[in-house]
C-alpha cells in the first residue's frame, strides 16, 4: 500500500460530497483511476448513500408554534418572578446601606469603609444590570407569546 | 392589541427565504426587538429541525416535544449570540445537544425504533403499486434499523450530511468540531453504515 493511498483513501467521502479543494479533488480523481481498492470502496459508499436516500421522507412536522407560545408564556412568568425577586433583594440592600449610612461612618477605618463600599457596588450594580436584562427578556417573551394568531398563520406557511 | 399592531406592520422583504442572507436579516431583526422575525425563523426551520430530531430519536411525539425545546432555547438565547453567529448551524447545534441529552435521559431504553405508523404515512405519499411500496417500506425499515444501531455521533453526522444536506463547515459548527474532524467522522460513519447494512441484509437472506 503506497503513501498516496494511505493519504487519499480517507478523503473518499469528502470527494463524494464535493467538499475537497480543487487540487485535492484532482489528486483523488487521479488516484481512483489507478487504485482498484479505492474504486471499489467508492462504489460501496455510493451504495450506502443510495440506501440512506430512501429516508428522505419524514412525517410532516406538526405546527410547533402554538405550543411554543404557551411554553414561552410560562417562561415569561417565571422570568418576571425571578426579576422581581432580584429587584427586591437589590432594593433591600440599597435600603440597608442607606439606613446604616455605613460608608459615611467616620469611626470605621478607611480601608474597611472602602471594602464595604466595593462589596455593595459588586452586589448592587450587577443586580440592577441583571434586572434590566430580565426585563428585556420578559418584554420579548410577552410580545412573542401574545403575537396574534393571524400573524402566526400569515407569517409562516412553511410548516 | 400588541399582536394586532404587529400584524398590521408589513414583513421585511429581506426575510424572504429564497434570498441570500435572509437568516441574517431575521436574526438582526429579532435582536432589534421584532418578534415576528423569530416566528419566520420558526416557520422556516420547523420542518428540518423536526425531521432531524425525528431521524435521531425515531418517535414523532418525542421529536415534537424536543423540537419545541430547541425553539424555546433558541428564543431565549438568540438575542445574546455573537454578531457573526450563523443561524442554521447554531440551531442544529442546539438540536444535537437536545437529542444527546434525550438519549442520555433514556439510556436504559432500547435504541430508537422508528414509529411504524409514521413509516406507513411516509409510504402513502409515494406512487407505485402496493407490492413495490411494500418492498420500499421493508428496505426503509432495514435502513432505519441500521442507522439506529450506529453509535450516536456516527448517526448524527450521517443525518446532518446525507439527509439534512449541511456542508462540512456547518456540521463542524453544529457538532463543535473542526472541518478536518468532520471529514474523518463522516467517512468512518459511512463505512460503518455500509458494513452494518450489508451484514443486516445478509442476515435477513
Amino acid at each position: 500500500m503506497n503513501d498516496a493511498h494511505e493519504t487519499l483513501a480517507p478523503l473518499l467521502s469528502a470527494y463524494l460530497d464535493g467538499e475537497l479543494d480543487p487540487a485535492r479533488r484532482r489528486q483523488v480523481a487521479a488516484h481512483l483511476a489507478t487504485c482498484a481498492i479505492c474504486t471499489q470502496e467508492l462504489a460501496r459508499l455510493q451504495a450506502g448513500d443510495e440506501a440512506l436516500a430512501g429516508l428522505q421522507h419524514t412525517p410532516m412536522a406538526p405546527n410547533l408554534r402554538p405550543q411554543l407560545r404557551r411554553r414561552l408564556r410560562r417562561q415569561g412568568a417565571r422570568t418576571a418572578l425571578t426579576g422581581g425577586l432580584i429587584a427586591l433583594i437589590v432594593l433591600m440592600l440599597r435600603s440597608v446601606a442607606r439606613d446604616l449610612a455605613i460608608v459615611k461612618r467616620k469611626d470605621l477605618p478607611l480601608l474597611g469603609r472602602l471594602g464595604i463600599a466595593s462589596s455593595y457596588m459588586l452586589l448592587v450594580t450587577p443586580g440592577i444590570a441583571l434586572c434590566m436584562e430580565l426585563l428585556r427578556d420578559v418584554r420579548t417573551l410577552v410580545e412573542y407569546a401574545w403575537l396574534s394568531d393571524e400573524t402566526i398563520d400569515s407569517g409562516g406557511s412553511h410548516q | 392589541m400588541l399582536g394586532v399592531a404587529l400584524a398590521a406592520a408589513p414583513a421585511d422583504p429581506a426575510w424572504d427565504a429564497g434570498l441570500p442572507g435572509a437568516d441574517e436579516a431575521l436574526v438582526a431583526a429579532f435582536k432589534g426587538g421584532d418578534v415576528r422575525a423569530f416566528d419566520a425563523l420558526c416557520a422556516r426551520y420547523g420542518q428540518p429541525i423536526f425531521g432531524y430530531i425525528y431521524r435521531s430519536v425515531g418517535d414523532p411525539a418525542l421529536a415534537e416535544e424536543l423540537a419545541q425545546d430547541v425553539f424555546l432555547k433558541a428564543f431565549l438565547h438568540l438575542r445574546r449570540t455573537a454578531t457573526d453567529t450563523t443561524f442554521q448551524p447554531w440551531i442544529y447545534r442546539i438540536a444535537t445537544t437536545t437529542c444527546i441529552d434525550a438519549h442520555r435521559a433514556a439510556a436504559r431504553r432500547p435504541v430508537p425504533v422508528h414509529d411504524e405508523e409514521a413509516l406507513a404515512l411516509t409510504d402513502d405519499r409515494e406512487a407505485g403499486d402496493p407490492e413495490q411500496r411494500l418492498m420500499q417500506r421493508e428496505r426503509r425499515r432495514a435502513v432505519h434499523r441500521t442507522l439506529d444501531a450506529l453509535p450516536a455521533h456516527y448517526r448524527q453526522a450521517l443525518i446532518l450530511r446525507q439527509l439534512q444536506g449541511l456542508s462540512y463547515a456547518d456540521i463542524g459548527e453544529a457538532l463543535g468540531i473542526s472541518v478536518e474532524a468532520v471529514t474523518s467522522l463522516i467517512h468512518r460513519a459511512r463505512q460503518a453504515f455500509r458494513a452494518a447494512y450489508s451484514q443486516q441484509q445478509e442476515t435477513e437472506r
